[in-house]
């Protein structure tokens, strides 16, 4: 298929991730660095040490992400990276690198928003294009407006209508933690091991129903509400 | 032509050299928190009054700290970014051994390590010390020092000069080791920190992960 090659950083807090996307849609790279273990270790994210990893895998990240595309910087249409929101120290990282990258190869410099990174991931595929001579009649459809986005990670909960691309409408988010953020502090709660999530997941697995716990439905809007679950948990924990 | 850049502290520099070290051009400037969102368009104005493009740059020369961990992590991702996409070798200089080089004069150089401390280094010590503030008694705050102005005001320094040159420095500096043949590593190039994360204590991180 054709379309811009877009050399793509994010930074925006415990994982190192270069890309390289032809035509916003088939990746013909995606390296992430991910700083999980050493997060274990704090029993949550520091940001100091996320940024300073950064740093430090930034450089290793890219090459490798180059060679897996094979890609040769004349190949390459634009520079983009994600400027926020996220941790400032991670995020800097990302964006002096790519600022860097851009200028000297004299290619545009697309800054993202973090939040329309994750809900533009639905439109990626990784099918080669060796096994897809005619590649995009064989793309999976893109997605078709009016979309209803649901973005859930470690930092945010948003629930978004976009009409068309670029056009969001912001529904409904979380009125005090993320979704992960939610599992994480249970994590912690239970003395299980960071982050939360596959643990309270793997930790669940074959365990009989036991316990139920309200979520919390502000009213009105689509907004979503976590904390009134992490207390529910402490209370039965005690 | 050799990129030099120093975003250490509050005062910042860019700088271009010949491949012996000699100064070609040089910008200096005061960014609000340590920020560095001046230092590419300043290096750019330096290589484009020179009638060069950053194609011209055949080596990255980058102060290493210690100072701001803020200001430390935009000029080496700057630099790292530069020399990554100009494919050409780089080099960190300690800053406060370019300070030193840029005002020959000056017994001392001190740079903030956070709220209350400076990272201090005199002309005779080959590593920065970090030194409260309320420990540096009146003598040593008059003597001939190198230290950012916000630092020289907070501290009262009646003979401080502001590092200005140090991306000048940086550039001779590094002009040494290039011509030695002793370049650091792009990938694993990092600031001298001195301290540890705050949270961390002293556990050494553990390994990344490839996903
Ligand atoms: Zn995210």
């Amino acid at each position: 298929m054709s379309g811009p090659r877009i050399l793509a950083i994010e930074t925006s807090c415990d994982e190192t991730g270069i890309a390289v996307v032809v035509g916003g849609r088939r990746i013909e790279a995606n390296v992430v660095a991910s700083q999980v273990a050493v997060h274990a270790a704090t029993g949550g994210i520091v940001p100091e040490v996320a940024a300073r990893q950064q740093l430090r895998w930034i450089v290793p990240t890219l090459e490798a992400a180059l060679q897996a595309a094979d890609a040769a910087w004349a190949d390459l249409d634009a520079v983009a990276v994600t400027y926020g929101p996220g941790l400032i120290g991670s995020l800097l990282v990302g964006v002096n690198m790519a600022k860097g990258l851009a200028a000297s190869h004299d290619l545009p410099l697309v800054p993202v928003n973090h939040i329309e990174g994750h809900i533009y991931a639905n439109w990626l595929t990784d099918v080669p294009e060796a096994d897809a001579p005619e590649a995009d009649a064989v793309l999976p459809p893109e997605p078709p407006f009016p979309l209803l986005c649901l973005v859930v990670s470690g930092g945010h909960t948003q629930l978004v209508l976009m009409a068309d691309h670029g056009r969001y409408r912001l529904l409904g988010q979380t009125v005090d933690d993320a979704a992960g953020e939610a599992f994480d502090k249970v994590g912690r709660l239970l003395g299980l091991p960071y982050p939360g999530g596959p643990a309270i997941s793997a930790a669940a697995e074959g365990a009989p129903p036991a316990t139920r716990f309200p979520l919390a439905r502000p009213r009105g809007r689509y907004d979503f509400s976590f904390s009134g679950l992490k207390t529910a948990v402490l209370r039965e924990v005690e | 032509m050799i990129g030099a850049l120093d975003s250490s502290s509050s005062d910042q520099s860019v700088a271009l050299a010949d491949p012996a070290g000699r100064l070609l051009d040089s910008a200096a400037w005061s960014a609000e928190r340590g920020q560095g969102g001046e230092l590419l368009p300043r290096l750019l104005q330096l290589l484009d009054a020179q009638g060069a493009t950053l194609r011209d740059v055949t080596g990255l020369a980058v102060g290493i700290g210690p100072g701001s961990f803020t200001g430390l992590r935009v000029g080496l991702a700057l630099a790292k970014g530069l020399a990554a996409g100009l494919d050409c070798p780089i080099v960190g200089i300690p800053s406060l051994d370019a300070w030193l080089v840029a005002v020959p004069e000056a017994d001392a150089a001190l740079t903030r390590a956070g709220a209350s401390e400076v990272y201090a280094q005199a002309r005779d010590q080959a590593e920065p010390q970090i030194v409260a503030f309320a420990a540096l008694s009146a003598a040593a705050r008059a003597r001939h020092l190198v230290a950012p102005r916000d630092l020289a005001v907070t501290l009262g320094l009646t003979h401080a000069q502001p590092p200005d040159g140090a991306a000048a420095a940086v550039a001779r500096l590094a002009a040494e080791r290039f011509q030695a043949g002793s370049v650091d590593d792009l990938a694993q190039l990092e600031p001298v920190y001195i301290r540890p994360p705050r949270g961390l204590g002293d556990a050494t991180p553990a390994p990344i992960t490839w996903l």
